[in-house]
């Protein structure tokens, strides 16, 4: 396969069941690089759910890759458009999913997907993106590096 | 920190199917590491098929972390052999899991404990650990339990 053969577009509603798919298994895995990801049972259900919600949501933009030569889906990108009122630019775009299979890795594919988000959000005059993972995510943390983002925001969390 | 409900003992037949389960789990962890990691579809077969195996060899050592009466870890350790170097057995965890709800309770020192102790009994005198590169929390956990690196493995695809 060469990143030639590969097409980034909007999802399709066949692309349901694939995009799902690789939603879980990126939150599975999180669940691998802390406890405080620990996936519900009923994962598959909700992340169709959060799927079908982000399409429908304007605020929300989904990308997948797919490699024509297959036909297969093997990427997604999900972002949220948010508020930062107090701060110029005034709205962002935060990158909450980003999944490449394994079998797809280090072909550049992330950078594809980021690249077609850049796009998207310049045409919506939206100035600022951004991009949330597990802070063990050592892979995400050099994919963004790369990519000339910056830390910004910590969270925190205890169980209470 | 160690729970009083935990133990640590040899993995027996009846343990098969939670050992396959967390095989599985390991691999396709390490398959998000790196591509040369991908896993084969039929990994639950294959799977069944090496643990069953590591039951039989002598070579191999298997234990399983019990909570009460439930399963949530593994090791498994290969004993490797290089006769040109003075202490020429040592064992190598390949395989080191445990469950995701379970971490952080100490249970994957104490199956490195249990680990160490099961070799010395056999007379081997270094313990190695193997895992992806770019894991950074089997890096941190290692490093903070008094592993240091020893050897490292590089890789590029042929032709």
């Amino acid at each position: 396969m060469s990143s030639k053969s590969i097409v980034i577009r909007k999802p399709a509603r066949e692309d349901s069941q694939v995009m799902v798919d690789l939603v879980a298994r990126l939150k599975f895995l999180n669940e691998e690089l802390d406890p405080n990801y620990k996936t519900v049972s009923e994962l598959q259900n909700v992340a169709r759910e959060y799927v079908e919600e982000a399409i429908g949501d304007p605020n929300s933009i989904i990308l997948v890759a797919e490699d024509e030569n297959t036909g297969q889906l093997i990427g997604i990108l999900k972002l949220d458009i948010e508020d930062r009122r107090f701060y110029e630019p005034k709205v962002a775009g935060v990158i909450t999913d980003l999944y490449v299979h394994p079998s797809y890795r280090r072909k550049r594919l992330g950078v594809l997907l980021i690249g077609k988000a850049i796009e998207e959000l310049r045409s919506r005059g939206i100035k600022m993106i951004a991009a949330i993972y597990p802070v063990n995510n050592i892979i995400a943390r050099r994919f963004y590096e790369n990519l000339g983002f910056t830390d910004l925001e910590v969270e925190v969390y205890k169980e209470i | 920190m160690y729970e009083p409900g935990l133990t640590v003992k040899e993995a027996e037949a009846k343990h098969i199917e939670d050992l396959v389960d967390m095989t599985v789990r390991f691999y396709r962890f390490n398959e998000e590491f790196d591509p040369a990691y991908s896993t084969k579809p039929e990994i639950d077969d294959v799977a069944r098929a090496y643990i069953q195996e590591s039951l039989e060899k002598e070579d191999i050592i298997l234990l399983v972390a019990c909570w009460n009466d439930k399963l949530v870890g593994f090791a498994r350790i290969e004993i490797r052999r290089n006769r040109l170097i003075k202490n020429e057995k040592y064992g190598t965890l390949i395989e080191l899991y445990v469950k995701p709800r379970y971490r952080r309770q100490g249970i994957a020192w104490k199956l490195i404990e249990e680990t160490k102790k099961k070799l010395a009994d056999k007379g081997i005198y270094h313990v190695v650990a193997q895992f992806p590169a770019m894991n950074i929390i089997a890096e941190r956990f290692y490093k903070k339990h008094g592993f240091r690196p020893w050897t490292q493995i590089f890789i590029q695809e042929v032709g």
